[in-house]
C-alpha cells in the first residue's frame, strides 16, 4: 500500500485519473497544473508537496516535490494532513472544506467554476488508491 | 464543519414599514419594469418617510450580466450608499448582491467570485425586497450572474453574499400574473425538494424543506388560482424564502441540472424547467436517497413506504403541476415557446451535456451518467414513466 504523498501514490493516483472516463470528460478541456501540499499539523512534522500535470481529461504526469519554488503551477490546493486524510477518507467535501478554509485554493477561480465536476471527479479518483497514511 | 446562515428577516403584512426605521443613503438596484409600474414607489415612499436620501438604478435586466454589476458598482461610487436594497425577482436581488460585494472588495474580479474567494463585509447593509414568490435569493448566500459572450450562467455561493435583511411582504407579490405565480413556485418547490435530498442536507435545514414543501403543495394551487387570496398568496411567498434558507447550506439538485440546461438551451422560465423535471428526477435519483424521499412524503400526508411513497410523491408532484396549469412534460412546455420536437432533439447532445456539467451535479450523492441524463431528458420531454 502506497504512503499519501510518495512517488508510487502519486504513480498510482495518475492511474486511477486516467482510467476515469467520466473524469476525461468533464476536463477535456482543462489546462492548468497542479501543486498539492499538505500543511504540516500534530500527526506530520514536515510539509510534502506532489506536482500534477492535468490537461485535457488525462494525468500527462506527476511526481513528488522536494522544492516547491521550483514548481510554478497554475493551481496550489493546501490543507494540514488531518484534513487531507479527512477529504481522502471521504468526511470532507472537497468544496466544503475550501468554503470553510480547511483548504486553501490559489488560482484562477473562474476557470475552477467551470469545472466543478471535474474536480469533484479528481478528488474521487483519490479513493481508488489504497492509501497509507 | 459546515454552515448555516440567514439574514434578519422581516415578513408578513406591512413589513415594508421597516423601511421607514432606516437612516443614511440607499442605492435601490431594480428593473425598469418595476419603476414604471409604480412598485418601487411603496419603496421610496417609505424612506422619503425615514429621511433617506437615495438613489435608483433601473438597469438590472433578465439574467443580469457581469457588465450590469459593473456598472451599478460605479453608480455606488459615485452615490457612496450606506446600504443597498434590491428590489425585485432574483435577476434584481443577484444584481444588488454582487454590487454590494464588489463596490466593498473592489479588487475582486466579480467573475472570480467563488466560494473560496476572500470577501470582506465592510459595513454597508443589504437589504432585499422580493416581488416575486420563487428565487429564494432573499434569503440564500448564492448569486447567479450570466457570462453574455458565452452565453453562461455562473451560479456561485459565498457567505458574505447573503443580505443583511430580507423583507417578505405579500404586498409586494400581490399584482403578480398567475403565470408567473405558477413558475417561480415552481423554483421554490425544486428548491426545497433538491435540498432535502441533497449530498449537503443537514438538521438546519431538513425541517425548512419540509414545511416549504408543505405550504407550497396546500398554497400553491390558490395563489395561482387568485390573487387576491391574501392567505394564499403570503404561504407562497414565505414558502419561497424558506426554500431559498434552505439551499443556502443544503444547494439545489438533480431537477436544478436539468433545469439550467433546459433554461439556458430554450430560455424558457427557470421554475417551469425545473418543476416539470421534478416528478421525474424525484422518481431516478429515489434509487439514490429512497429513505429521504419516502421521509418528505411522510411530511406530505403520504402514507405508504419504499416505492410506493415515492410514486405517490410523483403523483402529487404531476397533481399541483395540472391544478396550477402546467404541463407534465417538456413538449407541451416547449411547444408553448413554440419549439417543436426537431428543435429539442437537436439540442440534446447539448442539453445532456450542460446538464452532466451544471455546478449543481457537485451536491448530487450520486452524479448520473451522460447515458441517465440522456434518459431524464427524453424521459421527461416524453412525459414517460421513469424505469430506469
Amino acid at each position: 500500500m502506497p504512503k499519501l504523498f510518495s512517488q508510487e501514490w502519486v504513480e498510482e493516483y495518475i492511474k486511477a485519473i486516467n482510467s476515469n472516463e467520466e473524469y476525461a470528460n468533464a476536463a477535456k478541456d482543462w489546462e492548468g497544473d497542479f501543486l498539492f501540499v499538505i500543511e504540516p499539523d500534530e500527526e506530520m512534522d514536515e510539509p510534502k508537496y506532489v506536482y500534477l500535470d492535468l490537461y485535457h481529461g488525462k494525468a500527462r504526469g506527476g511526481y513528488v516535490v522536494d522544492d516547491p519554488s521550483k514548481v510554478n503551477a497554475a493551481f496550489e490546493f493546501r490543507g494540514k494532513f488531518s484534513n487531507w486524510k479527512k477529504l481522502l477518507e471521504g468526511e470532507v467535501d472537497p468544496i466544503k472544506g475550501l468554503i470553510t478554509r480547511q483548504f486553501v485554493l490559489k488560482g484562477s477561480m473562474a476557470k475552477v467554476m467551470k469545472y466543478t465536476k471535474a474536480a469533484k471527479l479528481l478528488v474521487e479518483c483519490t479513493k481508488k488508491v489504497e492509501t497509507e497514511y | 464543519m459546515w454552515w448555516f446562515a440567514s439574514p434578519r428577516i422581516v415578513f408578513g403584512s406591512d413589513s415594508l414599514e421597516f423601511l421607514e426605521t432606516l437612516k443614511g443613503k440607499a442605492l435601490i438596484v431594480t428593473d425598469e419594469n418595476l419603476v414604471k409600474t409604480g412598485v418601487v414607489d411603496k419603496i421610496t415612499k417609505r424612506l422619503k418617510k425615514a429621511g433617506v436620501e437615495f438613489e435608483i438604478y433601473d438597469r438590472v435586466e433578465p439574467d443580469p450580466s457581469f457588465e450590469i454589476v459593473m456598472e451599478g458598482v460605479g453608480i455606488a461610487r459615485t452615490f457612496q450608499p450606506d446600504m443597498i436594497i434590491g428590489v425585485g425577482g432574483g435577476s434584481s436581488l443577484d444584481a444588488a448582491k454582487g454590487i454590494r460585494a464588489i463596490y466593498e472588495n473592489p479588487d475582486v474580479d466579480p467573475e472570480e467570485i467563488s466560494p473560496w474567494t476572500e470577501l470582506e463585509e465592510k459595513g454597508v447593509k443589504l437589504i432585499l425586497i422580493p416581488t416575486a414568490s420563487g428565487s429564494g435569493s432573499e434569503g440564500s448566500n448564492a448569486i447567479v450572474l450570466t457570462k453574455k459572450e458565452e452565453n453562461r450562467k455562473v451560479a456561485s455561493i459565498h457567505p458574505a453574499i447573503m443580505a443583511d435583511y430580507a423583507i417578505v411582504d405579500p404586498e409586494m407579490v400581490r399584482d403578480l400574473p398567475l403565470k408567473v405565480a405558477a413558475f417561480t413556485g415552481l423554483d421554490a418547490l425544486s428548491h426545497a425538494m433538491d435540498a432535502y435530498v441533497s449530498a449537503w442536507k443537514n438538521d438546519f435545514t431538513d425541517g425548512l424543506c419540509i414545511q416549504a414543501c408543505k405550504l407550497l403543495f396546500k398554497y400553491l394551487p390558490r395563489a395561482c388560482t387568485d390573487r387576491s387570496d391574501g392567505e394564499a398568496v403570503e404561504k407562497v411567498h414565505n414558502a419561497a424564502t424558506i426554500a431559498g434558507l434552505a439551499i443556502g447550506s443544503s444547494q439545489a439538485g438533480l431537477s436544478h441540472s436539468i433545469g439550467h440546461s433546459l433554461g439556458a438551451v430554450f430560455h424558457i422560465p427557470h421554475g417551469f424547467a425545473c418543476g416539470i423535471a421534478l416528478p421525474y428526477t424525484t422518481k431516478y435519483y429515489s434509487k439514490f436517497v429512497i429513505e429521504q424521499y419516502e421521509e418528505l412524503a411522510y411530511h406530505l400526508g403520504i402514507q405508504e413506504k419504499g416505492e410506493k411513497a415515492i410514486d405517490s410523491l410523483v403523483d402529487m408532484t404531476m397533481d399541483l403541476l395540472e391544478k396550477i396549469n402546467v404541463p407534465g412534460n417538456f413538449k407541451e412546455l416547449l411547444e408553448q415557446y413554440g419549439i417543436e420536437r426537431n428543435a429539442f432533439e437537436e439540442k440534446l447532445d447539448i442539453l445532456v451535456n450542460n446538464a452532466s456539467l451544471d455546478n449543481t451535479v457537485l451536491t448530487l450523492v450520486e452524479i448520473p451518467s451522460e447515458e441517465d441524463f440522456r434518459k431524464l431528458f427524453l424521459y421527461a420531454y416524453e412525459g414517460k414513466n421513469i424505469d430506469f
